[in-house]
């Protein structure tokens, strides 16, 4: 700690020459002057470090030693504020600073929506705005129950907000309305049919009769469970049948077989080593650009941004952002690919098919790749067997009555 | 690194030698680093030789790279490499 305090108040760098450089250490460690870092350069001189506090006493023991201190270089925050000392205009550039600072404090520069789902974060943003909630606001002017019920009434999918200011961030919490499930009386029409084909493994029908059993093969398209129940006897009346909504899962053993093609080459990018950087300055949510043209290259780069917003931390932000925009061109070329490594390639792009065309509570039980060549090309076939819910619900039945009697 | 009468007294009652006021004690830690407390100041001081006055006694200490790290009226410490502690 000593040693911290000692940095902050400031060190210099001496050098001592003289017949008898170690006489001056010496005469130091008797008048109590401390000093650190000694280092012998030649038999004649050596450098040292000198706290600020001790510098004079260090030059009067140079003198008494017969011996020559030049400072070389002095270090720390005493010393540097010794030297804004006579900089007026850099003083009060500082402190207008440090106004400017505390007067962006009190504003908000950065809104930050978090908790939302469905409902739009712009949609959000907009509401807030039209409550006084935008960049560049006064936070000391908010009223958070009043931006709530204001919100909560443009927008009804919500269901809480909240907004939090720290610093000149607001960050606003919201709460989605989870929507009402529709009501399933059970009435209605329509069947259950197969959405694919395949063997079937397990039927559960909760409402309806079951038209298939397991082992069955079934085609798409074909009546899985079907809504028309045989009927029964009301107040004498006896029904032929009624129509319900029928309600279950039906569980078959599905087949699925792609196949992707493509030469055994890749197009890859491959940087010229040109690139150029493109500077903008935000301010409140203002772009002013450093540049003419949007770009040096129209086609073949990749553009990287990068930016910088002035500000401390999580603490504040002010509304002072630097963009920088790096465009590195690149050319495509062709490189050669070993068959294994397009096969490779091919089988995950297969692979991704499946998964995009396999329902999502279904999995696969096994699946087969055959690579071969064709005019050159690799092609690669996956044929795979997958348990999956088959099940789709179809709508009413066309020209017939809800009831038949 | 006792000196006089305070020598003999310490070794008499057998009490530990550095509770003695005024008794030079020299540390070495790793081999780099030197501490020595109630010196009298140094007679040589070069990256490959030091020498302290210990009153009585002076240690020589040679080695390379000796950098003084801190200097005050009771204790001198620095650091280097030692290889060999002399004393006359």
């Amino acid at each position: 700690m000593d040693e911290l305090l000692e940095r902050a108040r400031g060190e210099a760098r001496a050098a001592v020459t003289g017949t008898q450089p170690q006489n001056f250490l010496n005469a130091c460690a008797r008048q109590g002057v401390t000093l650190k870092n000694c280092k012998s350069v030649s038999g004649t001189e050596l450098r040292c470090t000198v706290p600020r506090r001790y510098l004079a006493a260090a030059a009067r023991c140079a003198r008494q030693s017969q011996c020559e201190m030049r400072v070389l270089s002095r270090r720390g925050a005493g010393y540097a504020a010794l030297r804004l000392k006579r900089r007026h205009a850099l003083l009060l550039g500082l402190f207008t600073l440090l106004l400017l600072l505390g007067a962006a404090s009190l504003r908000v520069w950065d809104i930050d929506v978090v908790g939302n789902e469905r409902v739009p974060t712009a949609e959000i943003l907009g509401a807030l705005e039209s409550c006084g909630v935008a960049v560049g606001a006064d936070w000391t002017d908010f009223d958070a129950d009043l931006i709530r019920s204001r919100v909560l009434e443009q927008i009804p999918e919500l269901s809480f907000l909240t907004v939090n200011v720290r610093g000149s961030r607001a960050q606003v919490i919201v709460r989605e309305r989870i929507p009402l499930p529709a009501l399933d009386d059970g009435a209605g029409g329509g069947d259950i049919v197969a959405a694919r084909s395949g063997v079937v493994e397990r039927v559960d029908a909760f409402r309806g009769v079951a038209a298939v059993r397991p082992g069955d093969a079934v085609l798409a398209g074909d009546t899985l469970i079907s809504g028309r129940v045989p009927g029964v006897e009301i107040w004498g009346a006896e029904t032929k049948y009624r129509d319900v909504s029928p309600l279950g899962q039906v569980w078959a053993r599905t087949e699925y077989e792609f196949t992707a093609a493509d030469a055994p080459e890749l197009r890859q990018k491959v940087p010229t080593g040109r690139r150029a950087d493109h500077y903008a300055l935000i301010f409140a949510g203002k772009r002013l650009n450093f540049y003419q043209n949007t770009g040096i290259y129209r086609t073949g780069c990749d553009t990287i941004y990068t930016e910088w917003t002035l500000g401390l931390g999580e603490l504040f932000t002010l509304p002072v952002s630097l963009l920088r925009e790096t465009q590195v061109q690149y050319t495509l070329q062709r490189a050669q690919q070993t068959e294994e490594e397009t096969a490779a390639r091919l089988k995950d792009v297969l692979a991704a098919r499946l998964d995009r065309a396999l329902s999502p509570e279904g999995r696969l039980l096994s699946a087969d790749y055959e690579v071969r060549r064709e005019d050159g090309a690799v092609v690669v076939t996956l044929r795979a067997q997958c348990l999956e819910n088959i099940a789709q619900k179809t709508g009413d039945r066309p020209g017939e009555e809800e009831n038949g009697t | 690194m006792m000196s006089g009468g305070l020598e003999s007294t310490a070794a008499f009652f057998e009490i530990p030698a550095e509770t003695v006021p005024g008794v030079s004690k020299l540390t070495v830690t790793g081999g780099r680093h030197v501490t020595v407390v109630n010196h009298r100041g140094l007679r040589h001081f070069s990256p490959e030789l030091l020498e302290i006055d210990c009153g009585r006694r002076i240690i020589r200490l040679r080695g390379s790279g000796f950098e003084l790290e801190k200097l005050t009226r009771g204790e001198l410490r620095f650091r280097g490499k030692v290889l060999l502690i002399e004393f006359d």
